[in-house]
């Protein structure tokens, strides 16, 4: 319990006209990489958006390990979210209204790392796709979050952006002690990542298990299923 | 020719700029919140007084404000603050119809965002003014436009008194009645001088907004 990021119990969540989006999920996030898997619609971001209180669950609970506070938490959006300013002007705004002062990630080297420091006075709307998630990213990661929720950060964006996005995950949470939880449909993106997988089939949790065990032999039939229609396409369990 | 000219910068530029201190507030309200049915039932209340006939606002102003009228105590009739009014009516609906959809789509985008961040109601609405301070700026001048362009209003709640509420549409509609062509010519070239400084100043604050 004490390892635990979040855990959610009996979770629900219906739409409108009472479709339900969540049912029944309970599980528990670790610390270090977890990723959820699942195909398209089987409720991974409303799952994400319910842990970072974007949305009311419809029932039941979810905690935030005792260890951690809000202020704690930074979320990466899919379509990454900016403000109509320079690159230079998005990372004065987080740097003034953050709560967390602490100065563990330097702008300058997020910038440099991410190859954005030769686009610091651009503006943001000038950036191409890949360049506004790497923004998006940086400026989460300056809230000095231990937890970094991230909603499929790689979609839409090319392989050398993607591998740069994925190098620096990976290092956040192997030499920064930063928690991730991150949804993807990028297979080695989340093997390189995960410490624990939760799949996900229809707005329920199939499996949740250990990264290793799971692209070894995934358990339950909808998770299998799910691997299989990666066969031939990249290397899979 | 000048005085007219004053008069009816004086009345459009007040007029409008208390619809638009009226209108933003209302904007980032209906912006900010979900589908109900107050909001619809505004939204359409809006949409329909964006297309109301100016003559017929003039008409129930002129019954108000008139001396059997429920407003006769005001003593507005004929009188400049009566046309600042009928133009407040006017031009509020187009002030907030114009920069609704935009500030809608940008505080529906940023929602989650500003709420990551813990960002404060004040600090939120900061943001949003400044962000979208082109579409604000616009929206302004639209609602300039529609107060320096009307004249049906004008003319039954201010009757076109020379020297204190007469303006240049009412002007223009007088001395052609009086066969003052060329007179009404001259003030119809002030009127699309006014229209073209501001349709510029639009242009300018569309294209600053784009880049």
């Amino acid at each position: 319990m004490n390892n635990s990021i979040f855990t959610v119990k009996s979770l629900s969540l219906f739409g409108e006209g009472g479709y339900r989006i969540l049912s029944e999920v309970t599980c528990l996030f670790s610390q270090g990489g977890n990723v959820i898997l699942g195909h398209n619609g089987a409720g991974k971001t409303s799952l994400l958006h319910i842990l970072a209180g974007f949305t009311k669950p419809s029932v039941g609970e979810v905690y935030l390990g005792s260890s951690y506070t809000n202020y704690e938490v930074a979320f990466v959006f899919q379509k990454p979210i900016l403000l109509r300013r320079t690159v230079q002007q998005n990372i004065d705004f987080i740097l003034s209204v953050r709560k967390n002062k602490s100065n563990i990630f330097i702008p300058s080297k997020l910038l440099e790392r991410l190859d954005l420091d030769r686009k610091r006075h651009n503006h943001a709307d000038m950036l191409s796709g890949g360049e506004r998630q790497k923004l998006a990213l940086i400026m989460a990661l300056l809230l000095n979050p231990k937890i970094l929720i991230l909603d499929e950060p790689t979609a839409n964006i090319d392989l050398k952006t993607e591998s740069e996005v994925e190098s620096l995950l990976f290092d956040l949470k192997q030499y920064h002690g930063v928690h991730i939880i991150l949804t993807t449909h990028i297979i080695s993106q989340a093997k390189r990542l995960s410490d624990n997988v939760v799949y996900m089939h229809e707005g329920r949790i199939s499996e949740v298990t250990s990264g290793d065990l799971f692209f070894k032999h995934p358990v339950s039939e909808p998770a299998r299923n799910y691997m299989n229609s990666f066969l031939g396409t990249e290397p899979c369990y | 020719m000048i005085e007219i000219l004053v008069t009816t910068l004086q009345v459009s530029l007040s007029a409008s700029l208390i619809a638009f201190i009226l209108a933003i507030p209302l904007t980032l309200w209906m912006a900010n919140k979900k589908q109900s049915y107050t909001k619809t039932m505004l939204m359409m209340g809006l949409t329909m007084a964006n297309s109301l006939p100016p003559v017929f606002v003039g008409l129930v102003l002129y019954l108000l404000f008139s001396f059997t009228g429920f407003l006769k105590e005001m003593e507005l009739l004929f009188t400049r603050s009566a046309m600042i009014t009928a133009q407040i009516i006017l031009s509020l609906p187009v002030v907030v119809i114009s920069a609704y959809s935009s500030i809608r789509i940008y505080l529906a985008e940023r929602r989650n965002f500003f709420q990551i961040l813990h960002l404060t109601r004040l600090d939120r609405l900061k943001i949003t003014l400044k962000e979208n301070i082109s579409t604000l700026q616009v929206a302004y001048l639209v609602g300039l436009g529609r107060c320096l362009s009307e004249v049906g209003a004008v003319m039954i709640v201010g009757g076109n008194i020379r020297g204190d509420t007469r303006v240049l549409t009412s002007s223009i509609v007088l001395e052609t009645s009086r066969g003052n062509i060329s007179q009404a010519v001259y003030l119809g070239l002030m009127l699309l001088g006014i229209s073209v400084i501001l349709s510029t100043t639009i242009l300018i604050f569309q294209k600053n907004a784009y880049e």
